[in-house]
């Protein structure tokens, strides 16, 4: 067909539709929910996955945490250590740097009000446990916590909102009403998509403050801390060394005293989760489609019907049957991809307010869309496939006489 | 079968299954239409002539029989070949006009040109040379509800005008006019052949059928010679 051709077609049949607008606007309706949920959930899960995958580059997959594990209904149970932290160093195989944490949330006072900040009380190998590095200062030494010295290292948006405009280094900072000297200033990081995301895995270093451990006071005795971060050395396997982990907390600390999260295995399983999330809205969506392109047949079978007459016209002055079946299939096709771009539409707009609301991180997935629209563009053509050999096949002569 | 002839029929039949019966709506008719001739086709309802304008028209093929048109034979054409045939060399002018009610009038005479595989850019030039040769020019961009019914004809013969065909096929075009505009149409049709086209009417109005150069009348499907 030539470019004039296909383009006479589509006017031809914008023509059509137009003239029966609302009927044409309700049969668009499955293949636009159908279109919009798998845009909505295209860019759910891709932005969650993009999140993890972040996540899992703020930490490393050569990560482990070791948590004690909360006391439940029972007795209270021996808690985690710095000796602990002791035992693993000595313990573990291969491992590159044990660092002790505890960890609260606070206020910090600044120029323009409170600061929200996790504080983050640790030691000297944190640095390197967590891959944290400086954009000025220096990072704790082993003295600092000999001496439980208050001084502090503080993420770069606490920097620039607790001291806008001026170095931090040197200056004083009040934590929960101690002061504390900032001694150093963390570079920043790319920064996280959404602020709710549970920190199972890494926290927000940009928002943190980081101080030696026994200047904060601990969960129970002097020497508890809240969890061990472990970075592995290159060649290691996280899940041997896991379980070596799991094994030497338990050794002193008796059975179920421990968890170790294995922050690779917990983005696995989120992966999983959500691949059984998009699974079925992805079935889900198929089904609408496949509902909208019953609408759209619906639509059509009227619109020939109708139309008989017209069909015999334009068969009489020389259009072939072809032609009438391309006029019915341009018209699905037109029908189901207004549908296609509306949901397009819908579903962004569905998917920015999840991400303005629910505060969920969200990416285009141009692949999935992309299949998605195709899909119901071929979903419109498939629908108008019957409806235009039907109205190809009528004879000229009988559907003058209908008229 | 003279090559003169524009459209010639031998020996054709056409018959419908209606269940078991059999219906011969055509029966053996042979009829040799010449070029630039004005033939009326007369009958009553029933006698066939609706099929015999479909054959002539090369819109339908018999059930036996040949039909050639300028020595073509239309019932060895595929569907494809018919069209572009009909599209080319047949205008046809029916009773009720047959205009697309959404389409504006110049729009309706376009119709014939979206399947001619003619370019573009002569659409706009043929479309106003038609009306104008039906006097319709300055209702081009009317709805057709917007129109008498004679001039709804009007624009229904300048659509089958559009692409100059050797043969016109008129199937009663006066039959839902005045007889005002009866003879004003019928002035129209006639014109025609004064250009070179044949004109085949197919009519049960005798005033209609005794202008035309020829007549022939059909009972029962066959064909009986009638003269004017």
């Amino acid at each position: 067909m030539t470019q004039a051709g296909l383009r006479a077609l589509l006017q031809r049949a914008v023509g059509s539709l137009r003239a029966h607008a609302l009927r044409s606007a309700l049969s668009i309706l499955g293949i636009l929910f159908g279109v919009a949920s798998i845009t909505a959930m295209s860019s759910v899960t891709e932005g969650a996955r993009l999140e993890a995958l972040a996540q899992i580059g703020d930490l490393g997959a050569d990560t482990l945490i070791v948590r004690g594990t909360v006391g439940g209904t029972s007795a209270p149970r021996p808690e985690l250590t710095i000796e602990d932290v002791d035992r693993l160093r000595a313990s573990l195989p291969g491992v590159m740097s044990v660092a002790s944490l505890r960890n609260a949330t606070i206020d910090v006072p600044g120029p323009n009000g409170a600061i929200p900040a996790t504080l983050v009380g640790t030691d000297e190998a944190y640095a390197r446990a967590a891959r944290s590095t400086l954009s000025a200062g220096r990072a704790l030494a082993p003295l600092d916590i000999a001496e439980r010295k208050r001084v502090a290292i503080v993420g770069a948006e606490i920097a620039l909102a607790a001291f806008p405009g001026e170095s931090p280094l040197g200056r004083r900072i009040d934590i929960g009403g101690d002061v504390f000297d900032v001694i150093g200033v963390l570079e920043p990081r790319a920064a996280r998509k959404s602020s709710n995301t549970p920190v199972i895995l890494g926290r927000d270093l940009n928002r943190s403050i980081i101080v030696p451990w026994n200047t904060l006071p601990g969960s129970g005795s002097d020497l508890a801390i809240d969890e061990a971060l472990i970075r592995l050395g290159p060649g290691t396997n996280p899940r041997a060394l896991a379980a070596a982990a799991k094994r030497t907390i338990e050794r002193s600390l008796g059975k179920d005293a421990a968890e170790v999260v294995v922050p690779l295995e917990v983005l696995k399983q989120q992966q999983r989760t959500q691949s059984v999330f998009a699974a079925v809205t992805g079935a889900t969506s198929l089904i609408c489609l496949l509902v909208g392109g019953v609408g759209i047949m619906n639509i059509l079978l009227a619109s020939v019907s109708e139309r008989i007459r017209e069909i015999g016209i334009r068969r009489a002055v020389g259009a072939t049957r072809e032609d009438i079946a391309a006029q019915f299939l341009a018209e699905g096709a037109l029908l189901s991809a207004g549908g296609g771009v509306l949901g397009l539409v819908l579903g962004g707009t569905a998917a920015l307010l999840i991400q303005t609301f629910a505060a969920w991180p969200i990416a285009a997935a141009p692949g999935i869309v992309f299949l998605g629209f195709l899909t119901s563009i071929v979903t419109g053509v498939a629908a108008g496939g019957y409806p235009a050999w039907k109205a190809a096949q009528l004879e000229v002569m009988d559907a003058l006489r209908q008229g | 079968m003279p090559s003169s002839g524009l459209v010639s029929l031998r020996d054709v039949r056409k018959t419908y299954r209606k269940g078991e019966t059999e219906i011969r709506a055509v029966d053996g008719v042979s009829l040799e239409i010449g070029s630039g001739e004005s033939l009326a086709i007369v009958g009553r309802s029933g006698s066939g002539k609706s099929t015999l304008m479909s054959l002539i028209g090369c819109i339908d093929i018999p059930t036996s029989g040949e039909v050639a048109f300028r020595d073509r034979h239309v019932e060895a054409m595929s569907d494809r070949e018919r069209s572009r045939l009909r599209n080319r060399s047949i205008g046809f002018v029916f009773q009720s006009f047959h205009l697309i009610p959404e389409l504006t009038v110049e729009k309706n005479v376009e119709t014939p040109l979206l399947y001619s595989g003619l370019p573009e850019s002569g659409w706009r030039e043929a479309v106003r040379r038609a009306l104008a040769s039906v006097g319709l020019e300055s209702r081009a961009t009317h709805l057709p509800s917007e129109l008498s019914g004679g001039e709804a004809q009007r624009v229904a013969i300048a659509r089958a005008l559009v692409r100059e065909p050797e043969l016109v096929l008129a199937d009663e075009p006066t039959g839902n006019l005045d007889s005002a505009t009866e003879a004003e149409i019928a002035n129209l049709l006639f014109s025609l052949t004064r250009e070179g086209r044949t004109l085949v009417l197919i009519t049960h109005d005798d005033s209609l059928s005794r202008r035309a150069s020829r007549r022939v009348e059909l009972r029962d499907g066959r064909l009986v010679e009638a003269n004017a």
